[in-house]
């Protein structure tokens, strides 16, 4: 039997997965690390959907899904699918603030020693760095029911927010439909709910994936199976 | 005439270099030596922020390519591949001024710099769908999108160009033109005539201007001056670019103001190095230009300088400097403490993630 939805992502993809779950969505999961994705060891995959470069272990479970899935890609017309890919922001966004760059005028006037990276320039950066990935989500996208799940945005005016929207202007603009929370939960406004947030600071925990995916479902853009 | 009265003449003790003959023509190019040594006694870890013209840029790289001590005071961000890097003009002076061809110019930044001019009252120039800065026309590829966007990089910018110069403890400069362009209304002066990168040009409102001797060094004079109230033990070495003129304005023949433009500026920065201990002259100028080169470290066009000749000139700039007093800086533990605290950071988010990949496993 289909599950309802697959999940094919990064660390974020663990509350979606526990929102899934609380709100009985029958549900199958290709996580894999965020440095995995960032590192371009992930790619699309003709006959398997996706595929991971040279690790064995995750080859296999890969193809352990498929089997469970009754042969199919992972990226197949009949299984919806929530992606929380090519953003991986924790693994490139702390570089690009290394020598105290920042993209606000806010953060530029907070920090005597900061200096400010362009609009070009972080463009330029994020072309550098997810090109790849925005490629990828793109054919994920055109060969699937896809939406991808925005990560929590979680500071007004820092870099992250800045890459985010990068990110997500390109995403949109590759024709990849998005769900982000900020704006279907929380007013389009950064800052997540402490009490939404796992021990990290950083993840969503099961109380946020319980609202995101509570939002798909009243939203359609995901549904059980026959529902 | 007597022997005796011949060698009582003060020609007669200088050393051998102080002689074209024997200075010059009989040692030929690569016999040429003493041309320059530094006055002073550096530290082993000693600070070189680095600006100017065109040629200025070599200095900074060859002082990296010797792991001598470049200040950067606007790095581009971390991880930043070099051709990127270099497109939006990072690594190339100490800060991203861009060219400061002009004595006008480096004021300008130094005023704004030590907080005496509002970098914001500067103006801004239209292009396309963005806007370019008039004092760095060039510095991003496409421009910047809007006034914000513009005026933070130029603040910063500022920022990056006074650590450069707080914390320095040479000021490198290498003049490259007395020619250049400003506004007749408001007296900004300008790295490139509008309307030829950037800009539009009006007659009514862009004067040209062939800055004469008593105004460079005055404008010299006044940038030092504020450079060393922000940096009281701050050394300046001038240098003067042997790049000749593109074109003049001047109505001159190229060839002859260009004559007239190097000229002008190797006698302020001569006299300027004489005048204060705190100011020395390194003569690239003189090293390509001169007669013993036979104009041999030109490029076809006659114009730039060879890479032969750039490490030629940085060969003898290596050999005047005195690096030998011991280091006073120590290490940047700032920046490692930082780079150290952000990988760590990563390492730890990294962590997390494995962690959670192992979740897929549990069955329950």
């Amino acid at each position: 039997m289909l599950p309802d939805v697959l999940i094919i992502g990064d660390s974020h993809s663990t509350a979606l997965l526990d929102g899934c779950k609380a709100h009985g969505l029958s549900v199958e999961i290709a996580r894999f690390s965020g440095n995995f994705w960032h590192a371009g060891k992930l790619m699309f995959h003709g006959q398997h959907g996706i595929w991971v470069r040279g690790l064995p272990a995750m080859q296999a479970e890969i193809l352990a899904i498929r089997e469970r899935l009754g042969g199919r890609s992972l990226i197949s017309r009949d299984i919806p699918v929530i992606a929380s890919m090519g953003y991986h922001m924790g693994r490139f966004v702390p570089m690009f603030g290394l020598n105290g760059h920042v993209t606000s005028a806010d953060a530029f006037a907070a920090e005597p020693n900061a200096l400010y990276g362009s609009r070009a320039l972080v463009e330029a950066y994020v072309e550098e760095n997810r090109a790849y990935h925005i490629r990828m989500a793109q054919r994920m996208a055109r060969n699937c029911q896809m939406v991808m799940v925005v990560p929590p945005r979680l500071q007004a005016g820092s870099n992250y927010d800045r890459f985010s929207a990068s990110l997500s202007d390109r995403m949109r603009a590759a024709g990849v439909k998005l769900f982000d929370p900020a704006v279907a939960l929380y007013g389009d406004s950064t800052g997540v709910p402490a009490g939404h947030l796992a021990e990290d600071g950083v993840h969503g925990n099961e109380l946020y994936g319980r609202e995101v995916i509570g939002q798909m479902l009243a939203q359609q853009l995901i549904g059980k199976r026959g529902g | 005439m007597p022997q005796t009265a011949k060698a009582q003449n003060p020609y007669t003790s200088l050393p051998p270099q102080a002689f074209w003959r024997t200075g010059v023509a009989e040692v030929g190019l690569f016999g040429l030596k003493d041309l320059w040594a530094s006055p002073w006694t550096l530290p082993q870890d000693a600070r070189f922020s680095t600006y100017g013209s065109c040629f200025a840029q070599h200095i900074s790289r060859a002082l990296l390519a010797r792991k001598l001590n470049w200040l950067n005071g606007e790095p581009a961000p971390g991880r930043m591949p070099a051709k990127l890097a270099e497109a939006f003009n990072y690594g190339v002076f100490s800060s991203r001024t861009g060219n400061i061809y002009t004595a006008a110019q480096l004021l300008t930044h130094v005023q704004m710099a030590a907080g005496v001019l509002d970098p914001a009252g500067l103006e801004v120039w239209p292009d396309g769908a963005g806007l370019r800065d008039s004092l760095r026309p060039a510095i991003e590829p496409q421009g910047f999108a809007d006034a914000e966007d513009l005026q933070l990089s130029r603040a910063s910018m500022v920022r990056g160009f006074r650590r450069s110069v707080a914390e320095a403890d040479v000021f490198v400069f290498t003049l490259g033109l007395t020619e250049g362009w400003e506004n007749a209304q408001t007296g900004q002066c300008y790295p490139l005539c509008p309307g030829t990168l950037a800009g539009q040009f009006d007659p009514a409102a862009h004067i040209f201007r062939n800055f004469q001797y008593p105004e460079i060094r005055a404008a010299l004079e006044q940038a030092f001056a504020l450079m060393w109230a922000m940096n009281p033990g701050l050394r300046v070495l001038l240098t003067v670019s042997p790049v000749p003129l593109t074109a003049t304005a001047s109505g001159d023949h190229v060839l002859v103001a260009t004559t007239h433009s190097k000229s002008t500026l190797r006698a302020v920065a001569g006299d300027l190095a004489r005048s204060d201990p705190r100011i020395d002259y390194f003569p690239s100028y003189e090293i390509i230009m001169g007669a013993p080169t036979r104009s041999a470290f030109f490029e076809p066009n006659l114009r730039s300088v060879a890479a032969q000749g750039v490490d030629y000139v940085m060969g003898h700039f290596f050999k005047g400097l005195n690096i030998s007093a011991p280091p006073v800086h120590g290490p940047q533990t700032a920046e490692t403490d930082r780079a150290r605290a952000i990988a760590d950071g990563m390492a730890a988010e990294e962590l997390v993630c494995e962690e959670m990949t192992l979740e897929a496993f549990n069955a329950a």
